[in-house]
């Protein structure tokens, strides 16, 4: 089973992720890919409760995902991974990680940050890390919610920024 | 001393103050709705999760409760455990403040909280809280 989704989502697991992909993608793994949080357990904790019915979560640091253990897993469950920001899948892919889709899904306004859509709002080194990613041959959408419009990011990162 | 001068010389429980934390615009519904039912609401303060990351809001909510005197305690309502408001509700950090926090929030728990805040420790409060949430919902 190949990764069902890959998510750039400052929440991290949440309402959109549990009710809205959750339901149509029926995960039974997501891990959460975040150096920060897999180094604060209690923070951890807070989002791995959220973990939808049927599925369990996991926080992992780059490098743990990057590990033969993490890439078995997520090929052989119903495996969502979810990114706080833009340079967890970069590192990533750049590490060798079969990334091929990425879904930017909620980065939400930050000092510093414009939006490119509603829910998405970069700063200048948001936009170099996509334009990296996508340089490396990853399919940027954004997309909230599978019931919304997906957009092809990679025009819309053209020339701005 | 008679029972009124009693009851002036007992120290009156400081009211708790609510707050709202929810998705989208459903707790200035939620508000507006309980006010047209019990009347206007002091000390009840809304924030919607929109435009908010997971970190900002917990800060968002912080910010919030530092507004509130410090004698007074804060009651957080959210709406799902497992979204971003529960969640950020979870985190945020209000050192040695009295606040508690409610998920799940519907209209019977509203309405409790605001029929009885004034009258009730928060330690009676809280279960009657859940009790008449859950009692809410019922399926025939």
């Amino acid at each position: 089973m190949p990764l069902l989704l890959a998510r750039i989502d400052d929440r991290l697991i949440h309402g959109q992720v549990v009710h809205g992909w959750g339901s149509s993608l029926r995960p039974t793994w997501m891990g959460i890919v975040s150096d920060t949080l897999r180094a604060d357990p209690a923070r951890a904790d807070l989002y791995l409760f959220a973990a939808p019915e049927g599925s369990r979560a996991v926080a992992l640091s780059v490098q743990e995902t990057l590990s033969e253990e993490t890439r078995r897993t997520v090929e052989a469950e119903r495996s969502i991974l979810l990114f706080p920001g833009v340079e967890e899948p970069l590192r990533l892919k750049q590490g060798g990680f079969p990334l091929t889709d990425v879904n930017v899904g909620g980065l939400h306004h930050a000092p510093g940050k414009t939006a490119l859509l509603p829910y998405v709002y970069l700063d200048g080194r948001d936009r170099e890390s996509l334009r990296a990613l996508a340089a490396l041959g990853v399919r940027l959408t954004a997309q909230d919610l599978p019931t919304n419009p997906s957009h092809r990011l990679e025009p819309l990162l053209e020339g701005a920024g | 001393m008679t029972r009124s001068d009693r009851e002036s010389l007992a120290p009156a429980p400081a009211r708790p103050v609510g707050l709202l934390v929810t998705h989208a615009g459903l707790g200035t519904e939620l508000l507006r709705t309980v006010e047209g039912i019990l009347g206007a609401q002091t000390d009840a303060f809304v924030l919607s999760n929109e435009g908010y990351s997971g970190e900002a809001l917990s800060r968002a909510i912080e910010d919030r409760v530092r507004e509130v005197p410090g004698e007074r305690p804060v009651v957080v309502f959210t709406d799902l455990a497992a979204g971003s408001c529960g969640i950020a509700s979870r985190r945020a950090d209000h050192g040695g403040r009295v606040v508690r926090k409610v998920t799940g929030v519907n209209l019977p728990v509203l309405l409790e909280f605001f029929h009885y805040r004034d009258t009730l420790p928060l330690d009676e409060l809280l279960p009657r809280l859940e009790a008449k949430g859950k009692a809410g919902i019922t399926v025939s």
